[in-house]
């Protein structure tokens, strides 16, 4: 009784905070966990005419629709885009920010840094259909610039067939999702690093350490938790494009039938093949190996995070 | 200070929840329909026993004239490139309210997936206007079979509607849930002012440049052939060819391979089928080697093909009838100095004329009256008003008097200031959503676009109309149906690697293996299917037609 009480007054103190946390809880629980029961499907005759209660008075059909995809053509090659495409995007864009906001707060000239950080994250704010038109523009074989400029450098004596060749896909994919989203995740890392304490510095300075000796033993260790956790996430979402999670959006648009070796990821697949047609138990039956996959992911980098580095999430 | 944070936070929360509650549906809402849904079978039972067939269109007795009062039903129009969303902002549209009082709701959709969703979930919007897996709403469960509307609240309408028609749309349970719109009964399709879809692929070329170099005869692909070394000695940056994304190859057309069912006798196969694509892949991975085109071309989306054909640096195109209207417009207005005109005539294939446009001639897009419906009476006579010769004037050639009047020969006269008017401002050729092929056509025939007319009246000879085919096709969740769009998918991908190949040797190797492929997704499995769908659906209207 006298505990209930406690736990009564302790809530009635933090009542207008609990009152967000309850939201969130039941937030999560309305459009996170619930939908969950709709797994069922992956392993259900469900037809679309059915309606909602089709999802649980349809047939089992156990893994037929996963045997289905994993004895499909295109299988192999669109599991193999689709973890090449993460873990180069990982690999490439997750480093960046990092050192961009290390360099930005190197910056003496506030007015200069001021200026660089907001043009850097502006592109974030520009949607993928309009970024492709943008590519379209600089990369096309036609009249693009850059194969304007290449040929007239005498670099290159044909235009390149950026747009459609499978092998141009991956470096056009990561270069355009490290210009739209380097500044914007940079804001993070400014944030970590703005608050080390400023005493490590001068005491540092004092002792003669320069610039590189100040980044790699004052400003990387006390970023180091942020930067773990940041990897955590991003590989939670690795299948889905990490840190901006723009796997489908990218593969979707700068995708095309001439490239698609490259760029027919499991988004894309599971749209063509399984949305648009009202397949919606094989979409979830592929969606559901995606979601178990990167589970197993972001356990696994919890687990070496702590081993390795002591800090993890 | 603590007061105003608690009031903010309570304001927050039933904010959240009126959110919440917004996703669902109210029961009183469901309520308001089961209760509709009783009257309007209490209204069916008043209907007295009447001799419709002396009715006629003109009749003041025709069911839709009978109640008039303003009605709005919520709508989905599954076509993204749709000009108007809302309704009552063009002239059209006004009028029908004038006339009918109905009015409508609409949602557009920008993907296929979207109207999916709708359906699973149970959201239907009460009329439903789309031509994509359209077997789906031909269920009790989700829409009104439209003989059971007629039979109840417009007696009439049975009775003046082509009973081929019925036969085309009617589900395997008997009713019919939809009749499509713009189709063409043989009589109709006899009269000259009747031509294909103005989508219809065609070819274009470039007058100016012909004329420069002596507008040598085209009869043949290889007279074209010839053609495009000739402009490429005076052209030597110029693309010889483009295609329209989403039109189907003019050369794959000229060797009789369309990507439509392939019909050998009593055989009805997938279009990978058809044996005229291995000439064809040799011929156009021939033209890739000789650079009359890149590959590039088949990366384009519709925005990327205008902006390349719009540059002028283009020599000749596959687009719709309508092309070569389109771009010259386009080239007056920049100052372009070029000029894109249609090759009417096919070309042979070694001196053979192989060329073939399969119609199944039972129409294109299909209403579906929902179960969501409110109003399902008001709404089979909404579809009687718009099938009515009044109706289909109305939404094809527009109002009479103001947007148009016909001439001795049967075609539209419009005003003086009409062309300044655009399709925004009158509306007119959207909303035909029971309209026929004839009124269509009489509409098409009468447009200002010449070119895109001779072309139709070009390819019209040419086009089989088989109306048996269309029940061959597999229906919605069917297995048959899998095979298909996987094999539609592999050939979509794989033609592109067939042509762009880097030699003729490694082209026949793609081609063997796409096909080796085609047959271990099925495609034995989905001809067997088909040919066996045709059969009986062909015995079904020879039954009709004897």
């Amino acid at each position: 009784m006298l505990k209930k009480t406690a736990f009564m007054k302790s809530f009635k103190k933090q009542f207008e905070l609990q009152v967000f946390a309850i939201i969130g809880i039941i937030f999560l629980i309305i459009f996170s966990y619930i939908p969950m029961a709709g797994i069922i499907i992956a392993f259900k005759d469900y037809k679309l005419t059915s309606g909602l209660l089709g999802m649980f008075t349809s047939e089992w059909v156990g893994l037929k629709y996963f045997r289905e995809f994993v004895n499909d053509i295109n299988f192999t090659m669109v599991v193999r885009n689709t973890i090449a495409m993460s873990m180069l995007k990982l690999v490439f864009t997750f480093p960046i920010p990092i050192l961009f906001a290390i360099a930005l707060n190197e910056v003496g000239n506030q007015k200069v840094k001021r200026v660089v950080q907001t043009v850097s994250y502006l592109p974030h704010f520009i949607s993928w259909v309009v970024v492709y038109g943008m590519i379209f523009s600089f990369f096309n074989q036609q009249n693009g610039l850059i194969n304007q400029l290449l040929v007239k450098m005498g670099l290159i004596s044909d235009s390149l067939l950026f747009l459609a060749e499978a092998e141009y896909f991956l470096p056009l994919v990561i270069l355009s999702d490290i210009w739209k989203g380097m500044g914007w995740w940079a804001i993070i890392f400014l944030a970590a690093i703005s608050s080390v304490d400023p005493c490590l510095y001068e005491a540092a300075i004092v002792d003669g350490a320069g610039r590189i000796r100040r980044i790699w033993n004052i400003t990387l260790p006390s970023i180091k938790g942020t930067i773990i956790i940041v990897l955590i996430l991003s590989l939670g979402n690795l299948l889905g494009g990490g840190l901006g999670g723009s796997n489908f959006d990218q593969a979707y648009l700068i995708g095309n039938k001439a490239n698609f070796r490259a760029s027919e990821i499991l988004q894309t697949y599971t749209l063509r093949m399984g949305l648009a047609q009202g397949r919606f138990a094989y979409a979830a039956a592929i969606g559901l190996l995606q979601s178990v996959i990167s589970v197993i992911l972001i356990y696994s980098s919890n687990f070496f995070a702590r081993k390795i580095t002591g800090e993890g999430l | 200070m603590i007061k105003r944070t608690r009031i903010l936070s309570l304001a927050l929360s039933l904010i959240f929840l009126l959110v919440l509650a917004g996703c669902g549906q109210s029961s009183t809402e469901l309520e308001d329909k089961e209760a509709s849904e009783q009257d309007e079978a209490n209204q069916g039972e008043t209907v007295n026993e009447v001799d419709y067939s002396s009715i006629t269109w003109d009749s003041p007795d025709i069911s839709w004239k009978q109640d008039t009062s303003p009605v709005t039903f919520t709508a989905y129009i599954d076509y993204g490139w749709w000009q108007i969303d809302t309704w009552g902002v063009c002239q059209v549209t006004q009028e029908i309210t004038k006339r009918t009082g109905v009015s409508m709701d609409i949602v557009k959709g920008t993907d296929r997936t979207y109207l999916q969703v709708l359906l699973a979930s149970g959201e239907l919007p009460e009329l439903v206007y789309t031509d994509y897996l359209v077997q789906r709403f031909w269920e009790p469960k989700v829409s009104y079979p439209w003989n059971e509307l007629i039979e109840e609240y417009a007696p009439e309408y049975m009775h003046l509607i082509d009973p081929i028609e019925i036969v085309n749309n009617t589900a395997q349970d008997g009713n019919f849930y939809t009749l499509k719109s713009h189709y063409a009964n043989n009589q109709d399709w006899k009269d000259e002012r009747v031509v294909p879809s103005p989508g219809s692929s065609s070819f274009h070329i470039r007058e100016d440049i012909m004329n420069e170099i002596g507008n040598p005869d085209i009869e043949t692909i290889d007279d074209l052939l010839d053609v495009y070394e000739q402009v490429r000695q005076k052209y030597p940056d110029m693309l010889m060819y483009v295609k329209r994304p989403g039109s189907w190859d003019s050369f794959a057309l000229w060797y009789g391979c369309e990507k439509n069912l392939y019909v050998d006798s009593d055989t009805v196969s997938h279009y990978i089928s058809n044996p005229g694509w291995f000439e064809y892949f040799k011929l156009a991975n021939n033209m890739y080697r000789k650079g009359y085109f890149t590959k590039e071309i088949f990366a384009y989306a519709g925005d990327q093909y205008n902006q390349v054909v719009s540059s002028g640096n283009v020599f000749s195109v596959t687009g719709n009838a309508p092309t070569s209207d389109q771009f010259n417009e386009i080239f007056e207005g920049g100052n372009t100095d070029a000029k894109l005109t249609p090759l009417l005539n096919p070309l042979k294939v070694n001196g053979e004329m192989k060329y073939v446009q399969l119609n199944m001639g039972t129409g294109w897009s299909s209403t579906f009256i929902t179960k969501n419906n409110k109003n399902p009476d008001r709404a089979i006579r909404y579809i009687e008003f718009l099938n009515s010769p009044e109706g289909q004037k109305l939404t094809n050639f527009g109002i009479e008097g103001e947007h148009f009047t016909l001439n001795k020969e049967g075609l539209l006269s419009r005003p003086d200031g009409f062309e300044k008017l655009t399709i925004n401002d009158t509306g007119i050729g959207l909303w035909c959503w029971r309209s026929s092929g004839m009124y269509e056509g009489i509409s098409i025939s009468s447009d200002s676009r010449k070119d895109m007319i001779e072309t139709l009246k070009a390819i019209k000879p040419y086009v089989v109309r088989n109306p048996a085919l269309s029940f061959s096709k597999p229906a919605a969740d069917t297995d048959e149906l899998t095979i298909m769009v996987q094999i539609d998918e592999l050939f979509s991908t794989r033609e592109i690697e067939i042509i762009t190949a880097s030699s003729e040797a490694e082209a026949i190797e793609k081609y063997n293996q796409m096909m080796e492929d085609a047959k271990a997704i099925g495609l034995e499995q989905l001809n067997n299917y088909m040919t066996e769908k045709y059969a009986i659906s062909k015995v079904r209207y020879e039954t009709l037609l004897d």
